[in-house]
């Protein structure tokens, strides 16, 4: 099974259990994969059709078994090309002058339909590292090879989209924006307006392609940066702090649409993002790195490094209760605490590595511990912000 | 219309579609159209009109409202251009795209700056239209002969020609001081007032050669009694005035009768310009009595007195008219040399706004601020030191940093850092470059004309020669100057691209 089969039986479960809202974006991916406009227009007659009879359960899913099915006979035979690496660096460094605040060294190295997340406290290089790789600031030291072709650095900028947490404001109408993109970047005249419907229901914008930039909220601001993105077919995404301003729905699903694009099996994507949702960046990324005072530490790498993260061996884990510490470091001494702190709401405690999660749970059971919320983060970049 | 044509435009040629070059084009040449008939209306001929009643007035009139105009438009177009930047974005782009788009800047202010041309144009086209080139030539022809016949200014050998004397009059004391003053035309003397040392009027047809053979040539009929040739023109003449309705209360035979004094010409009757008089001051000057041979007084009320000829013919308002007439055949308002004004106009705002696109507006302010306090300071240095030239050297030195500066950063392939600031002035000083060689050559060979060795006479020198032939190729100078702004350009714009691709830190 290539990865285009097991991406499909992916979508024949979520039509098997009528979740139309993530089928309907993920026939657009396919329809997009195509890059056939024949199968352009159907697709948009088939939002067309969505649109309309939006209350309508008669003959639907037969619709989408038909539309997916077209799709799977155009796309099954498609190669898949293999995945390269797209950047690598290695020592790369970026001091401010007079300022002592300093990047790496930085080695990484990432690959066509690889997430990689970056996290860490604020001022501690994110933005740094985004911005050259995008080739917006240029290292002190080291170097950052770009694995493709390109003729000068203003190509090899068309190839890279940076998305800033400030993005700048687009002016005119949102449509004619897109379209604006779609025609710089050489889309044929007849299928621009098809792909920007297309990439317009993709990202769940048609109510607001007419809407003028100040008029929209922030989230769906991000969602028009990512509309324009997917037009300009980067080799490498680079977007700063995407979720910041997004709802907790909002997040899941514009880390589910990054996940989607970045593992097209025919178009992938090298993502970069930088976000303070631990937990969601790390649950999406392939790779995260963790940047403290401008040092890295890598999670989920394989690769042995000197900046590898050692996995820990104690047990560590992050809650919230009612109870007070010293009612809670009294109960937890008997499984060997090593130790507990308290940090803005939550607890974070410490074991020993030969604890379980289950002794801890069911210590927990015993002695009726009041819980809201409870979260093994023994594998998190989450631990490196308390210590 | 221009809607669909925008869409059309939007997904086939983006460039065009963003710089709204379609509907900014179609509108400026919609307004350049309304100036020229503007300049149309107000290029009619009022035959009555003479140099006296000329209202003035209109000129500055158009041009304030053409350039408050242009500024507003401009500004109108800037806001839906600026609206997007494909460049900034980092969009693909071809390698002549920039300078494609900065040729759509340059036709835009171009056309921006050509309102008031474009009424000048239609006053030019108004006034050719009376008369086609050879008509109003042959027209000029005859109303320059026949002025030689009106009273006005007398010559001396065609060498002072501004000289103007008093009128011939009664008193004998002038007619004395007159007769010590001679002329020898044909082998004979006569006297200065003479009718044979008259001037003519000139129109722009002529140059100062065919006046002298045109009067050369009365003045032989004169002399040698040719009463048909000389009636002939009075006849042409009074045709002309004739059919514009200007009235004269001679004919051809008694406009000869009061001007053939036969030999001498001496005591010949002064025809009048036109009808209108003069007002009259009793004593006006000394020494200058009534002319009551050729003038009578009117009272128009108790408190004015005019001084009429006896006898006028409508030159005044002949020569008002027609002389507009070959100016617009022979130098009118709107040409070659005059278009320099809105070629370079348009090539400056274009680089304004070009250098605003390709470096950003911040930089773009600091370029501004920058260069006017250095050009401050260069100023004061320049006053202060008293050194010649020093001030453009120091301004094509700065040109020349910017320059260098600019390609230094480009083969440095790292960050872009203040080199922006740098664009801009290279850009901007650019189209002065040239002209500033051109014009500090100038003014060390107007030096080295006016030095020692040719104190005595700089006409004769080859540097005085030299520097007036630069005077003259300079407007031919200065288009050479823009087609190498537009080779310049590009190469630059090339470049400019490869260099936004440079980090910006």
């Amino acid at each position: 099974m290539n990865e285009f089969e097991k991406q499909f039986s992916e979508l024949e479960n979520f039509l098997k259990f009528d979740d139309y809202l993530i089928l309907t974006k993920r026939i657009i991916d396919l329809t997009l994969d195509t890059e056939n406009i024949e199968f352009y227009k159907k697709t948009n007659s088939f939002l067309n059709w969505l649109d309309n009879n939006e209350n309508t359960t008669e003959g639907k899913k037969e619709k989408y078994l038909a539309i997916l099915n077209e799709l799977k006979a155009e796309l099954q035979h498609k190669e898949i090309p293999e995945k390269k690496i797209l950047v690598s660096t290695s020592r790369l460094e970026k001091n401010y002058g007079s300022s002592s605040f300093g990047l790496g060294p930085i080695d990484m190295e990432l690959r066509q339909g690889d997430i990689l997340g970056l996290v860490g406290e604020n001022g501690n290089g994110k933005t740094t590292l985004l911005r050259s790789l995008c080739g917006e600031l240029h290292p002190s030291d080291g170097v950052i090879k770009y694995h493709f072709d390109y003729e000068d650095a203003y190509d090899l900028r068309t190839k890279l989209v940076y998305i800033p947490q400030r993005t700048d404001t687009w002016y005119g109408s949102m449509y004619q924006n897109l379209q604006f993109t779609a025609s710089s970047y050489g889309y044929k005249p007849e299928e621009n307006e098809l792909l920007v419907e297309l990439i317009i229901a993709r990202l769940g914008l048609r109510k607001f392609r007419n809407h003028s930039w100040k008029s929209l909220s922030s989230g769906y601001k991000m969602r028009f940066e990512l509309a324009r993105m997917l037009l300009r077919k980067p080799k490498i995404l680079l977007i700063d702090e995407p979720l910041a301003n997004l709802d907790i729905l909002a997040q899941q699903t514009v880390l589910e649409d990054f996940k989607s694009i970045a593992k097209s099996p025919f178009r992938p994507l090298g993502i970069v993002l930088s976000s303070q949702q631990l937990y969601e960046v790390e649950k999406t990324s392939d790779q995260v790195i963790f940047l403290k005072h401008g040092k890295q530490k890598n999670l989920h790498d394989n690769k042995t490094t000197e900046n590898q993260i050692e996995p820990t061996k104690n047990l560590i884990i992050e809650f919230e209760s009612e109870w007070t510490q010293s009612q809670l470091g009294e109960t937890f001494s008997q499984l060997k605490m090593i130790s507990l702190q308290f940090n803005g709401g939550t607890y974070i405690v410490n074991f020993p590595q030969e604890v379980t999660l289950h002794e801890v749970m069911q210590l927990i059971v015993n002695q009726k511990i009041p819980i809201q919320y409870f979260r093994n983060i023994s594998n998190s970049t989450r631990r490196f912000f308390v210590s | 219309m221009l809607k669909n044509s925008q869409k059309y435009l939007l997904i086939n040629h983006p460039i065009l579609w963003n710089t709204k070059v379609v509907p900014a084009t179609l509108i400026l040449l919609v307004v350049n159209l309304i100036f020229f008939i503007l300049g149309w209306f107000e290029g009619k001929l009022d035959f009555n009109e003479t140099l006296d009643d000329y209202n003035y007035g209109n000129d500055a009139t158009v041009i304030f409202f053409s350039v408050l105009l242009s500024i507003l438009l401009i500004v109108v177009w800037l806001v839906n251009y600026l609206k997007n930047n494909s460049f900034k974005s980092f969009y693909p782009k071809s390698n002549f795209s920039l300078f494609k788009e900065w040729l759509i800047l340059f036709v835009i202010s171009f056309l921006t700056t050509l309102f008031s041309f474009s009424f000048y144009l239609g006053i030019d086209v108004r006034q050719r239209s009376y008369f086609s080139e050879a008509e109003a030539k042959k027209r000029c022809k005859i109303l320059s002969a026949g002025s030689y016949f009106v009273d006005g200014s007398y010559s001396n050998n065609g060498y002072y020609r501004e000289e103007t004397v008093p009128a011939k009059v009664e008193a004998p004391v002038v007619v004395d001081s007159a007769d010590n003053q001679y002329i020898i035309f044909n082998n004979k003397k006569y006297s200065y007032f003479s009718l044979i040392n008259k001037n003519l009027n000139s129109y722009h047809f002529f140059d100062h050669k065919s006046d002298s053979l045109r009067e050369r040539k009365i003045k032989l009929w004169l002399v040698t009694q040719q009463q048909d040739s000389i009636k002939k023109i009075f006849k042409d003449y009074l045709s002309i005035a004739k059919e514009h309705n200007l009235k004269a209360n001679i004919d051809e035979n008694k406009w000869f009768e009061l001007i053939n004094d036969y030999p001498d010409f001496e005591d010949f009757k002064l025809i009048g310009g036109d009808n209108d008089g003069d007002e009259y001051y009793l004593g006006n000057y000394q020494n200058t009595p009534f002319d009551s041979v050729n003038k009578y007084l009117k009272d128009i009320n108790p408190n004015l007195t005019k001084e009429f000829y006896k006898y006028y013919v409508p030159e005044n308002r002949l020569n008002f008219n027609y002389e507009k007439i070959a100016e617009s055949w022979i130098r009118p308002t709107f040409r070659m040399e005059t278009l320099l004004i809105s070629v370079y106009l348009g090539l400056g705002l274009s680089l304004l706004i070009f250098a605003f696109r390709v470096t950003s507006g911040r930089n773009w302010l600091i370029t501004v601020i920058s260069l006017g306090v250095i050009n401050i300071v260069f100023g004061i240095i320049a006053a202060v030191s008293r050194v010649d030239l020093l001030f453009p050297s120091l301004l094509f030195l700065i040109g020349l940093l910017a320059i260098i500066y600019f390609f230094i950063t480009l083969s440095r392939k790292k960050s872009k850092n203040i080199s922006a600031i740098f664009v801009n002035v290279m850009l901007w000083i650019l189209p002065a470059m040239l002209p500033i060689v051109y014009f500090m050559i100038q003014e060390v060979l107007r030096d080295l004309a006016y030095s020692d060795n040719y104190l005595i006479s700089y006409i004769n020198s080859p540097y005085y020669y030299a520097e007036q032939k630069m005077d003259e190729y300079f407007p031919i100078f200065l288009y050479l100057n823009f087609g190498f702004i537009i080779l310049m350009m590009l190469l630059l714009s090339f470049k400019i691209k490869k260099w936004r691709g440079l980090a910006e830190g």
